[in-house]
């Protein structure tokens, strides 16, 4: 049970992050709808949705970018020193990957991608409890498969 | 050729992490730390595009005084946090809209 404060802070990270709608978040945190509404409108929470999805955007533009380039200098890469260049970019663009991995900063448009990510997640959980906890994999099991086809028929 | 929107991106990128804390500012190791991953090996690119927002007024570095130790802030100038909500442009600034 969320207190108070804790149901305003998920409330707020629903509609500014999530992009989820007054409602919505109203019946996930368990507030008053109204309430809700009064206060997201005060403290401007639909332009700080909007400033989110902007800065989301400009990530993966600065992204993008950056892996152009490294590809762009590995491929004219004549001489030693422009192959060093070409590795600084790569590894430029691996720190932004890493500081802003991909599955959270692409908008839900490419559902291969996303399922790419899903199975990759579901195989890593597997994996784990391989090691950690056989019971809760064998527990877990029976249901893989029609969570597997669930995912499936998510993405249409 | 395309001109390089890395520059003006970068600058965006920075107002951007800054407008989250619009009125306050952001102390100096946070705010770099937010936005380090795109200067990765370009120490110097991170200096010259705080140089062009100051000297845009879209942002201050200030020195203040917290627990008797000098702390470098940054802070978003209204002028930033208009370029940052869409109201003004600035073409030296770019911010991809969703």
């Amino acid at each position: 049970m969320m207190t108070r404060a804790a149901a305003w802070d998920e409330a707020r990270r629903l509609v500014v992050c999530e992009g989820l709608d007054y409602a919505a978040a109203a019946e996930t945190t368990g507030l008053p709808l109204s309430t809700l509404q009064k206060r997201a409108s005060a403290e401007q929470w639909k332009k700080q949705a909007k400033v989110s999805a902007d800065y989301n955007a400009t990530v993966r533009a600065l992204k993008a970018i950056t892996l152009e380039k490294a590809i762009e200098s590995m491929r004219n890469a004549e001489t030693p020193k422009d192959a060093i260049d070409a590795a600084q970019l790569l590894y430029a663009w691996k720190t932004a990957e890493g500081a802003y991995p991909e599955h959270r900063y692409t908008a839900a448009q490419d559902p291969k991608a996303r399922r790419a990510i899903q199975v990759g997640t579901l195989e890593q959980l597997v994996a784990f409890l391989e090691r950690e906890d056989r019971h809760a994999l064998a527990a877990l099991a029976p249901h893989l498969a029609s969570f597997a086809s669930e995912l499936e028929r998510a993405d249409g | 050729m395309a001109a390089d929107r890395t520059p003006a991106l970068r600058r965006g990128f920075i107002l951007l992490a800054l407008h989250g804390q619009y009125p306050l500012p952001l102390a100096r190791p946070m705010f770099e730390r937010a936005v380090a991953a795109f200067y990765t090996g370009d120490d110097a690119g991170l200096a010259r595009d705080i140089a062009y927002l100051i000297e845009k007024k879209l942002m201050t570095v200030d020195t203040e005084r917290l627990m008797n130790r000098a702390v470098e802030t940054c802070k978003l100038t209204a002028e930033g946090c208009d370029v940052v909500e869409g109201a003004t442009q600035i073409p030296g600034v770019e911010i991809v809209r969703a």
